[in-house]
């Protein structure tokens, strides 16, 4: 569903991604964890086209969108959700226009059915009947699983996580992976999850890809990357546990 | 609109001084190039607006018109009354008092009324919008706008450039008729004027091009505050945070100020001097 060939990018002087090779397969949870830093958001930026590679190849939907125009672009992105670090809401419009946005902009649903599925979403998050209140009176969980259901709006075919669990308390953290986990099963959506978070990597994950200073550096199932004698890995794992 | 904003900022510390000024001015032109770039989209999606296109615009027509309204009421009243108590103290050294309101009736259409509204407006509506965007540019918001397969030209920019270049002209306008109003107040109450007398000067020293000129002017002045104000909203970098917000919100307002400047030498020169307009 998703390839990398080769990718590189830096930002003036600094270079962030040195060549990373990846792919993500249908309906995988995929977790790409690596320290603070490593260009994991730059990763999956450059896959939505938020991004601009410098050299080397992207593929989404096995259609190259390296330097695919903005148009054609965006019939990919209808097909994609993300979910951002700080949830992104749109703080001038209510949790409910959050989540119609793209129903609105490229559907030609009544108002009504656009309720429908609102209220379906918030379900799904467990915030029902939560349309009417604007992000600022939200929690921090609370703002990431409206970005979760905002996500998911248009019932897209992959969706991507920008630290989905991080700055949240233990508890949080618990109900969101256990989000990602039933959207993966339920829905069977391809899900790509950035994180730093090793506990909730190897809860959720089909399948890890470990970055390390803009290279991947190691790439197994959960237990593969704990067995594994790479020393970055290891470190990183263990330096985790301490 | 992507998150490729390194501004030249990575200029070496112990290069010669020539490269340095080298540098600079190729940030500056690559500067000008994203100006550039930001206008060409704003033109392209003009044609290809939002769904709900409508209530963006008329949400965008109130913040930019009728909230500013009553301040541009003012500033055009002063500058009238101003300009009526100077041209009646300068023209009587050349016994000409009596052509007041001729001089305030074509420094206000021409002049004053584009310029001091363009000026207001860029502190108040051009502050506001690199701030709105800058913010939801630190926020990802604007990231999110276009993984959502919304281009943020076509949703943040285009509504709000063409708030600006509709209501410029309509505010200018206000402020003209108030502007020369505030001049006959003064000429009638402080100068013991002849009000008709006044009106009729005015009405004389107008020509269609006179309105015509400041028009376009108003035009201009509100594509430079919209363009300039999205630019400096949309090019904070993710990381700035809210000092970059702040930073970007004044120099907004002073870079539309020297641009409405020099963009108004620019079009008397051009519109007076080449094209000779009255
Ligand atoms: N838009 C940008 N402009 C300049 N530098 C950036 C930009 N985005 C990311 N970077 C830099 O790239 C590096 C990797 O960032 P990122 O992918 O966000 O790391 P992380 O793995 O923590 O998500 C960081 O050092 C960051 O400073
Ligand atoms: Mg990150």
């Amino acid at each position: 569903m998703i390839r990398f060939e080769n990718v590189e990018k830096s930002f003036g002087a600094k270079r962030v991604l040195c060549g990373v090779d990846l792919y993500i397969q249908k309906g995988e949870t995929v977790v790409i964890m690596g320290p603070s830093g490593c260009g994991k958001t730059v990763t999956i930026k450059l896959a939505v086209g938020l991004v601009k590679p410098d050299a080397g190849r992207i593929f989404v939907f096995d259609q190259e969108i390296t330097e695919m125009h903005e148009q054609e672009f965006d019939s990919i992105r209808k097909r994609i959700g993300m979910l951002f670090q700080s949830g992104a809401l749109f703080d001038s419009m209510t949790v409910g226009e959050n989540i119609e946005f793209m129903l609105v902009q490229h559907t030609s649903l009544t108002k009504a059915e656009r309720h429908r599925i609102v209220a379906e979403k918030l379900e799904m998050v467990n915030l029902p009947g939560t349309e009417d209140l604007k992000p600022a009176e939200l929690s921090g969980g609370m703002r990431k699983r409206v970005g979760l259901a905002r996500a998911i709006a248009m019932d897209p075919e992959i969706v991507f996580y920008d630290e989905p669990t991080t700055g949240l308390d233990p508890i949080m953290t618990g109900e969101i992976n256990l989000l990602i986990s039933n959207l993966a099963h339920n829905l069977h959506i391809t899900s790509v999850v950035v994180t730093h978070d090793m506990k909730s990597a190897f809860t959720i994950a089909d399948r890890i890809i470990m970055m390390h200073e803009g290279r991947v550096v190691a790439t197994g199932t959960p237990e593969e990357i704990q067995q594994t004698d790479n020393p970055i890995v290891q470190q990183f794992i263990h330096g985790i546990r301490l | 609109m992507t998150n490729d904003v390194d501004n030249g900022k990575d200029i070496a510390e112990n290069e010669p001084p020539s490269s340095r000024v080298l540098q600079q001015i190729l940030a500056w032109l690559s500067e000008l190039g994203r100006v550039g770039i930001l206008l060409y989209q704003t033109a392209y999606y003009l044609f290809r607006p939002p769904t709900n296109y409508i209530s963006l615009l008329i949400k965008q027509l109130g913040t930019v018109g009728v909230d500013s309204l009553p301040v541009v009421l003012l500033t055009g009243i002063f500058t009238g009354m101003v300009l009526a108590v100077q041209g009646y103290h300068q023209l009587a050294e050349m016994s000409a008092s009596s052509w007041v309101g001729n001089f305030v009736a074509v420094s206000v259409i021409k002049e004053l009324g584009p310029m001091m509204t363009a000026f207001v407006l860029a502190g108040r509506i051009g502050a506001s919008i690199t701030a709105e965007l800058g913010t939801m540019r630190v926020t990802e918001q604007i990231d999110a706008l276009h993984v959502m397969a919304t281009h943020p030209v076509r949703y943040l920019v285009v509504p709000r450039f063409l708030a600006c270049v509709i209501m410029l002209p309509v505010l200018t306008t206000f402020s003209n008729v108030f502007g020369i109003l505030g001049g006959y107040a003064t000429a009638v109450w402080l100068f013991n004027m002849n009000g008709a007398y006044f009106l009729k000067q005015a009405q004389l020293a107008i020509f269609t091009s006179s309105v015509l000129i400041g028009l376009i002017k108003a035009v201009s002045f509100g594509i430079i505050i919209a363009i300039v104000a999205c630019h400096r909203g949309f090019s904070i970098p993710t990381t700035g945070g809210a000092e970059g917000v702040g930073k970007a919100t004044t120099g907004s307002a002073v870079q539309s100020l020297i641009l409405i400047l020099v963009m108004d030498f620019f079009l008397n020169y051009v519109l007076y001097t080449l094209l000779e307009l009255k």
